[in-house]
């Protein structure tokens, strides 16, 4: 399996984050804070269309509500793969930060 | 949602997910209406519309282009019966695929040393002041004639390098698309629809059709264009391979091809779409061009400026045997 890009990778786990309420805005707020600068609504649905197309993430529609005016949100969920994409990604940085000396930045 | 940000978020996103992004998009104006007045909201939603659509528009590309771009190539690689549209669909290619070859090689020499901002090292003033000496694969496109010293232009001449590097990349994946569409053959004539690939067994039938089309632009490439100035005895410029692109893909359907390949409502408004495209896709490259044409003006001045200051280096006694050599 390929190596998923760095956004998507942000998304995916904002996805397992969030549990059952991610959608395109609580998947945006919470990766505007986490990477600390802010994410167009764009940004965050074009690595979910891809992980979609990867078969990581699925839609499910939710019930539409009058903020919205009056449409539906989607609901995206991992699937079995996109959990083991996450395990992996977990993996390798575990592995990599593992192995590595702590960093010291000296600030002279 | 004001009316005009509804059609262009429908323009740019698929049905699947239009609901979605347009009711998100809803939402958060809504707590930002709360929290900010009117006209600061307004703002952040069209500040927020303009960053998304790079990536909505790619999102679609990519969309359409995977959904239809095998279906416009693949048929052009079948042989047919018609020998004449077979091989302007090869030879099309195979200019396509040289001028891909050609932008690569310019975007991999623009990385070279011998392009790098002089800083007043050494190195990179001998690069600059013996354009001879820099080993390209299209040596002439890089000579031009050298006017005019401005000390404060090193810094632009850097972002512009920067900036020249990005474009030509972009270009290249796009030229790239093209030669791989100008398979698309005559005979085709996809301007008016969309082919499906017949069979699986093309694929296989044109693999070494693709592997002798290579290999006839790598010959182009390689052969013909650093011998085009010793043949015609003029420069090979970055403008005649844009138009010798231009025109071999007028003539193979490059163009409508992409424009069907990204968009399958060729049947429905062709026109619209084809002239937004083209216009695009020209502003573009003539944008291109441009900061190309600036770049090569300013490495060309960077060039003098070394030679200048080399002179004012050399000691008079070394005088016009060992200076000449210099900056022969």
């Amino acid at each position: 399996m390929k190596l998923l890009s760095r956004s998507e990778e942000i998304v995916l786990l904002a996805v397992w984050h969030l549990q059952d309420n991610a959608y395109g805005v609580t998947i945006r707020t919470l990766v505007s804070e986490a990477t600390g600068h802010p994410w167009s609504i764009g940004a965050v649905y074009a690595p979910l269309y891809r992980l979609e197309r990867k078969n990581l993430v699925r839609m499910s529609p939710g019930e539409p509500t009058p903020e919205r005016g009056g449409r539906s949100k989607v609901y995206y969920t991992l699937t079995p793969e996109g959990k083991k994409a996450l395990l992996r990604i977990k993996r390798v940085h575990d592995v990599l930060w593992g192995e590595a000396k702590p960093i010291q930045v000296d600030e002279t | 949602m004001n009316k005009l940000g509804q059609w262009i978020l429908k323009r740019f996103l698929s049905r699947k997910i239009r609901d979605a992004v347009m009711g998100d998009i809803d939402e958060m104006a809504v707590v930002m209406t709360h929290e900010e007045d009117s006209s600061r909201a307004k703002f952040w939603f069209w500040r927020h519309l303009i960053r998304s659509l790079p990536f909505l528009l790619t999102e679609k590309l990519q969309r359409r282009w995977s959904h239809h771009h095998g279906g416009v190539t693949r048929p052009g690689l079948e042989p047919k019966n018609d020998a004449r549209s077979f091989f302007v669909s090869i030879a099309g290619l195979s200019i396509g695929l040289a001028c891909c070859l050609t932008i690569l090689s310019i975007t991999r020499d623009l990385r070279s040393e011998a392009h790098v901002v002089d800083r007043g090292e050494g190195k990179s003033v001998a690069a600059a002041s013996a354009p001879e000496s820099f080993v390209s694969p299209i040596p002439a496109l890089f000579r031009y004639p050298l006017k005019g010293t401005e000390d404060s232009r090193a810094d632009l001449e850097h972002i512009l390098i920067l900036h020249a590097r990005r474009l030509l990349a972009i270009e290249f994946v796009i030229m790239l698309a093209a030669g791989l569409v100008c398979m698309n053959s005559m005979l085709n004539n996809s301007c008016g629809r969309i082919h499906r690939p017949g069979s699986q067994r093309l694929i296989v039938r044109s693999t070494g059709l693709v592997v002798a089309v290579f290999l006839l632009a790598r010959l182009l490439t390689h052969l013909l264009l650093p011998y085009f100035r010793f043949l015609f005895e003029k420069q090979m410029l970055l403008y005649w391979l844009v138009a010798l692109w231009l025109i071999v893909g007028g003539i193979s359907n490059i163009v409508p091809a992409i424009v069907l390949s990204s968009s399958m409502v060729a049947a429905r408004r062709p026109r619209k779409f084809a002239a937004v495209y083209l216009a695009f896709i020209a502003a573009f490259m003539f944008g291109t061009l441009l900061i190309f044409r600036q770049l090569v003006q300013l490495k060309a001045t960077q060039t003098v400026r070394n030679e200048i200051r080399l002179s004012g280096v050399l000691p008079d006694s070394a005088g016009g045997g060992l200076e000449s050599r210099l900056l022969r």
